[in-house]
């Protein structure tokens, strides 16, 4: 289905059956920032600085402008508008740097430094993507396009640091109820008899005792993309193996296998951490 | 990722977003059931969002929580409107029998899912933190004890959780004790309770 709103078209995912209301909020938010945007002062009057500059205007037509800047080659206004939306979303974004990286053990200095890359690897995607005028959700809902940018760089650094294995266990924490019955549940196939997953190493079932439920979104955050899916449902949702496998349209038996492949990750973690922290 | 795709992404878990943000429980499954080809990638977005955004919101939101107002009935909204049992229950996807032991402070506070906050502050239009309010008072039918004259020289005794004083019941006790309750809303708020581990 498309949508056209003050002669930009775009396509909605989804059909208007599923969603009915979904077109008619599209419509509603494009046509508030399309007037906004063609309500602005002429283009690099000060009148145009003052409105661009006010804390109230909407940071979507901020990205707007800045790529009618790029496309008529105007640097000095394009350094200009970059700088007031890093401005706009500096704080917030360094609020959240010291948020995302909270849980880890690290000194001042080095959580410091740790925030300064998160923030520094964040603006350069930031830039990358506001220069881009494919990317055109930035002029729609800017916040949740910064969520997705502060989701790359937070996984970029975080592989980059080697925070990969120490993010899986933390001391004085505990496995979520859920997950352990479900660790311990038989999954029944389709013919109705029983599956059982492998625990091959007690140790790491037993270091799996010591992460909390919150933490388990942690963990399924550095699990393969393709397993979060059936992690998610299975542990976080509590559906059975049954419903997973219809709702992802694959196999009971990939559902397993991804599981498996998914506690063996998460049990190579654990264990991992907990050599280091015998040696400690 | 082809930008095409990042884009319908984008716009999908844009939707969880709002609805998780508007008070409402985005169900996971039913996104990955509608999107399955784009399955890994919302799941993706999804396990981060929880784990890191909302919890930064969380922190960000409690610091700048306004004030509780008290209120004195959870029928009438801030602005004066008074609200029927029955439209309430309808706006909290709640049966008007346990709307009336939620005004009553019949149900112990620790067991109301936060997601029950956050709809009937949508509804009241007033704060989160004004419904914790009401909730953490004592039930209606000891508040004629708390008026009388006569002072008590020691507080409430610590129970271990689990244990509900006196006319207090559990909200999972009153989903499953209710008839009016159809078992569609009993699931959807069963999901919520073991999700907030309630």
């Amino acid at each position: 289905m498309h949508v056209e709103v003050l002669g930009v078209t775009e396509c909605v995912v989804g059909s208007v059956e599923d969603e009915p209301d979904k077109a008619q909020k599209i419509i509603e938010r494009r046509t508030a920032l399309a007037l906004v945007y063609a309500t602005l002062p002429v283009y690099a009057s000060a009148a145009f600085w003052l409105a661009v500059e006010s804390a109230d205007m909407a940071l979507e037509v901020l990205v707007r402008v800045l790529r009618v800047a790029v496309s008529v080659h105007d640097q000095r206004i394009r350094d200009r508008l970059v700088a007031i939306l890093i401005h706009r979303t500096q704080g917030l974004n360094e609020s959240w740097a010291y948020s995302a990286v909270r849980h880890l053990s690290l000194q001042a200095d080095e959580r410091h430094a740790l925030v300064g890359d998160l923030c520094a690897d964040l603006h350069e995607r930031m830039l990358r993507a506001w220069l881009d005028p494919g990317r055109t959700f930035w002029e729609e809902n800017f916040l949740h396009c910064l969520y997705f940018e502060r989701k790359h760089a937070y996984h970029a650094v975080m592989i980059r640091e080697g925070w990969w294995q120490n993010l899986h266990a933390r001391h004085s924490t505990r496995i979520p109820r859920t997950l352990l019955s479900s660790l311990e549940r038989l999954v029944e196939c389709n013919d109705g008899s029983a599956l059982t997953f492998d625990i091959e190493d007690e140790r790491a079932h037993q270091m799996l005792l010591s992460v909390e439920r919150s933490d388990l979104l942690h963990l399924v955050l550095h699990l393969p993309d393709r397993l979060k899916a059936v992690v998610l449902l299975l542990f976080w949702e509590g559906r059975s193996a049954q419903d997973v496998a219809s709702v992802l349209q694959i196999s009971e038996r990939t559902v397993r296998n991804r599981l498996q492949a998914a506690l063996k990750t998460l049990r190579v973690a654990l264990c991992v951490e907990g050599e280091n922290h015998k040696d400690e | 990722m082809s930008s095409k795709r990042e884009e319908a992404v984008l716009r999908i878990t844009a939707r969880y977003v709002e609805e998780l943000q508007s008070g409402r429980q985005p169900v996971l499954s039913e996104y990955l059931g509608r999107y399955p080809q784009y399955a890994s990638a919302i799941a993706d977005f999804v396990a981060y969002y929880h784990a890191v955004e909302e919890e930064h919101r969380a922190a960000a939101l409690q610091q700048e929580e306004p004030q509780a107002i008290p209120i004195a009935t959870l029928l009438q909204a801030s602005d004066g409107r008074l609200l029927a049992a029955q439209q309430l229950a309808a706006l909290l996807d709640l049966s008007i029998d346990i709307v009336q032991a939620l005004e009553q402070r019949e149900v112990a506070a620790e067991t109301i899912p936060s997601v029950l906050h956050e709809r009937l502050a949508a509804a009241l239009d007033c704060p989160v933190n004004t419904i914790r309010a009401y909730f953490a008072e004592l039930p209606r039918a000891q508040e004629s004890s708390r008026r009388l004259p006569f002072q008590v020289a020691e507080g409430r005794a610590p129970y271990p959780p689990g244990i509900l004083s006196g006319s207090e019941q559990s909200f999972c006790h009153l989903l499953d004790a209710s008839e009016q309750l159809s078992p569609a809303s009993k699931a959807s708020w069963r999901a919520i309770l073991a999700r907030e581990q309630l």
